[in-house]
């Protein structure tokens, strides 16, 4: 049986469960498919087939605490899509409560001034004026950029590097990073990163430095999943990629300018995310 | 367990939070269909809650926030294609006569996956819109800007790959088309052909 292409085209057309072929402007298809048993048994089919694919589509596992971390990414990003995530690690949490804070006073802007709204006024400039204090006492700051937290890092390591086969437990190379490491070394709790140090290096890439730490996500934000193909930072003659996964944040350190990451990751091979540094508005 | 789409269409103010709760899995599932990896579905899955956070005045409703987030995570998808890689026009055969005459009632996940996976970008974002999204030919002419007959053509030729690569060269129907100026089974169709 020769079926017109426009017919089925149609007959594909149609969502599985639905009444679409019965529109006025599937209306000759339809007619044809009442009048042809032949027809009828394949627009059957396509719907079956539809509907077991429809089922199946939907069928994908999604990790059990992916709402909670979304929830927790957007708590600490402020809406503002012209800084990058390196400004917002320095700039999250104080815009944030800047940004409410501008909300509220938006929200109480009414044509009279009452006691009541100037005692609230009051609390929240109190809250905030205590949370910049608290935020230069606090080591723990997620206002903490990550260039100062890899400056750090870079400070405590040593000219020793551990055998790889006495590699720590709980701070393994991400699967990303394909180039092998030839040592490692602690790195203590600085902005509450307690981590490793691992030195990789690769015959033509060089060599670079990867600090696998335990850090929440709060103090990366908008970090991918993956290792970025443009580092997110690049000062003091360093270039910074960082990404987090698993409950770890991992800071790769190159030395040079963005061609010499660039340069690092292309030849490493390495798997990378496939967003740029900055997010910029999509629709 | 209440899906998404019924969750969101209880009352209440609207708010980025609000969102997350009610969307995030649909939206999740979604980005992992098309990127085809946890890490780049998580990735886009926040990406599009970080555009609605800046964005939150363009969804009139709740009701029509989900197909907005879709419509969000598509262009975050393509985006980042784009960013990649030109779109690729690499040649898919299509034989757009092999409908299998026995329906499969159990699709092997996986199988499913690779077959989406296979498909060049202007075929999947066309099939998921049917198939996820559950949007008429016409709804995905009028969101993805183009013209119905070519959302008809990719969606055919989309589902004949899709069934081949899922039943591993099953029994295809009786029903044959007829013989048309594309041929029956098509060499390196081009997406952007038609």
């Amino acid at each position: 049986m020769a079926v017109d292409r426009r017919i089925l085209e149609t007959l594909e057309s149609c969502r599985p469960g639905s009444d679409d072929l019965q529109g006025i402007e599937f209306a000759e298809v339809a007619e044809r498919v009442e009048r042809d048993a032949a027809l009828a048994v394949l627009a059957s089919s396509i719907q079956c087939w539809d509907q077991a694919i429809t089922d199946a589509i939907d069928d994908v596992r999604v990790p059990d605490d992916l709402g909670a971390r979304l929830l927790e990414r957007l708590a600490v990003t402020p809406p503002d899509t012209t800084s990058t995530p390196a400004d917002w690690a320095l700039n999250g949490a104080a815009a944030t409560v800047g940004d409410r804070l501008a909300r509220d006073r938006r929200a109480a802007a009414l044509p009279r001034v009452t006691r009541r709204r100037v005692l609230v006024a009051g609390a929240l400039a109190a809250s905030l004026l205590v949370g910049l204090g608290l935020s230069f006492w606090l080591p723990l700051s997620s206002e903490t950029p990550i260039e100062t937290m890899a400056d750090v890092w870079l400070g405590e390591l040593g000219n020793s590097w551990q055998s790889m086969q006495d590699r720590p437990v709980g701070y393994d190379l991400p699967s990303a990073v394909t180039v092998p490491a030839v040592g490692w070394q602690r790195v203590g709790g600085f902005a509450g990163g307690r981590g490793v140090a691992y030195k990789l290096a690769h015959a033509t890439a060089g060599t670079a430095r990867l600090f696998v730490v335990r850090l929440g996500f709060d103090r990366l934000p908008l970090a991918p999943a993956y290792p970025p193909a443009e580092p997110q930072s690049t000062t003091g003659g360093r270039s910074i990629g960082y990404w987090h996964a698993g409950g770890l944040a991992y800071v790769l350190v190159v030395d040079g300018n963005e061609r010499s990451y660039r340069a690092f990751v292309q030849a490493a091979r390495m798997r990378l995310a496939g967003r740029s540094k900055r997010l910029a508005p999509t629709t | 367990m209440l899906k998404g789409r019924d969750m969101a269409e209880s009352a209440g103010p609207l708010d980025v939070g609000r969102l997350v709760v009610d969307h995030h899995q649909a939206l999740y599932r979604y980005a992992y269909r098309l990127s085809g990896s946890a890490a780049d579905a998580e990735d886009l899955t926040q990406q599009v809650f970080l555009t609605a956070q800046q964005k939150i005045d363009q969804v009139r409703s709740a009701d029509c926030a989900r197909g907005w987030l879709f419509t969000v995570l598509r262009n975050c998808y393509l985006k980042s294609r784009r960013q990649r890689h030109p779109l690729s026009a690499a040649s898919m055969d299509l034989d757009v006569n092999a409908i299998p005459a026995q329906c499969v009632p159990v699709i092997d996940r996986e199988a499913l996956q690779r077959a989406i996976n296979s498909l060049d970008d202007p075929f999947k974002t066309v099939l998921l819109a049917f198939y996820f999204e559950h949007r008429s030919y016409r709804e995905i002419a009028e969101s993805l800007d183009i013209p119905p007959g070519t959302v008809m053509s990719r969606l055919s030729r989309a589902k004949a790959h899709l069934r081949s690569q899922l039943t591993d060269g099953g029994e295809p129907l009786s029903g044959q088309l007829e013989p048309t100026p594309i041929r029956r089974v098509l060499p390196g169709v081009s997406p952007a052909a038609r």
